[in-house]
């Protein structure tokens, strides 16, 4: 399975979805990494970026950057549709395009257009925000250790230590996206 | 993969999600249906009659039917006695995933049954709604699709043999055909031009990525 993670930063990825991008790439998941920046020089520098995320051995990274978020347009749709269409994703992760940043939001709806026609796609949200209504949680083993480098209590509302369910595990730690649309029956955990 | 579909009727769970039972059990997954009411004490048709449809559907779909036959005039609220037989239902079999009725649909044993299942699931990782097209209202708002492009005219042919129903504009071919093309479109899953899609609303779903399935056919008479 192809899975690509959108985000304006490598810091807003790996406090999003991280651990799941993890745990997946372990079970021999293709995972790519896609920075899309509206910013001349990001959060931290496509080198450390890179850095970063070999650490987990996620080595497919793409880096974006002086993108215009002040609208949504074609031209960033294409720009972004171009490493969409390379990497054919199954599932890709993005920011929810309800989100009340407004760079997040314009690439959310940006990369929607971009990704038409990919079957899966989950949405995560960092600010505290009543629209966003997470629905999909991924199972983690408690006794992995936390991915995260950053993961602070600012905002990092996804992550879930209680999950409503008694199966598999009942202590299972998971963080949660809100389901934009999931193809269903068309993997072997969908 | 255990799934549970439940529905209202004999026909409901053709009706919201024959396509997506088809490709549950062809992909190896253990399928069970469950019908809540033959329609004792209502007027949907002889019961008997009923139960032979769903049964000769069932078998096409892959799927192991289980008849609750709870009589239909008292579905038309939730009650402790009935969520208390779901309730035993999903705790016996345990299943993965539970696929019900959406809570956006006027039908009120419809809108029951998805009450009940719904308090009942609390432990089940995966409870996902279809729709019907008698009565999901348009708040049903779906975020989930199985592409059953391959599987429709199997959905079709099962509709067709509940012969009791067949008078129901619901019912005919045209009209599922017609919104699983619609389905599929609005997704945007996908880019087949004649694709077809059921689609569904997500309550809650915990996936669990190291779920190993050994896919093999198994379907029943086709």
């Amino acid at each position: 399975m192809k899975i690509a993670a959108l985000g304006l930063t490598a810091l807003e990825i790996d406090l999003a979805c991280i651990t799941p991008l993890k745990k997946l790439n372990q079970e021999g998941h293709e995972v790519h990494i896609i920075v899309a920046s509206d910013r001349d020089s990001i959060d931290w520098t496509a080198e450390e970026a890179k850095s970063f995320f070999e650490k987990f051995n996620l080595s497919n990274i793409v880096i974006m950057d002086k993108r215009d978020y002040s609208v949504v347009t074609q031209e960033n749709a294409n720009a972004l549709n171009a490493h969409i269409k390379k990497i054919n994703p199954d599932l890709a992760f993005m920011p929810s395009w309800k989100s009340l940043n407004a760079r997040r939001k314009i690439l959310a709806r940006t990369a929607l257009i971009a990704c038409r026609g990919i079957g899966s796609i989950m949405m995560y949200e960092l600010d505290k925000n009543p629209a966003f209504n997470p629905t999909v949680s991924f199972a983690i083993s408690a006794s992995e250790p936390a991915a995260k480098l950053s993961s602070t209590e600012s905002g990092s509302s996804s992550l879930s230590l209680t999950v409503q369910t008694g199966q598999p595990n009942t202590d299972t730690i998971s963080e949660s996206f809100e389901c934009h649309r999931v193809s269903l029956v068309s993997d072997n955990w969908l | 993969m255990k799934v549970l579909c439940i529905g209202a009727h004999p026909d409901d769970v053709e009706l919201g999600m024959g396509g997506t039972v088809a490709k549950h059990s062809m992909r190896g997954d253990e399928v069970h249906i469950m019908v809540c009411t033959l329609g004792i004490g209502g007027e949907s048709g002889d019961p008997k009659a009923r139960e032979k449809e769903a049964a000769a559907t069932a078998q096409i779909l892959g799927g192991r039917l289980h008849i609750i036959d709870y009589p239909v005039v008292r579905l038309n609220k939730p009650s402790i006695e009935f969520e208390r037989i779901i309730r035993n239902v999903i705790s016996e079999m345990a299943p993965l995933r539970v696929y019900t009725h959406s809570p956006f649909d006027y039908h009120q044993v419809h809108e029951t049954v998805c009450e009940c299942v719904t308090n009942s699931a609390t432990d089940v990782p995966q409870l996902l709604y279809y729709e019907v097209a008698s009565s999901t209202s348009p708040e049903f708002r779906p975020n989930a699709y199985a592409d059953i492009t391959d599987h429709l005219d199997m959905k079709i042919k099962c509709l067709a043999l509940h012969c009791t129903q067949s008078s129901k504009l619901y019912m005919q071919a045209d009209i599922t055909r017609s919104l699983a093309h619609t389905r599929y479109v609005l997704s945007k899953m996908g880019t087949r031009p004649n694709g077809m899609a059921e689609a569904f609303a997500v309550n809650k779903m915990l996936i669990n990525t190291t779920q190993k399935i050994q896919p093999k056919v198994r379907y029943g008479r086709d």
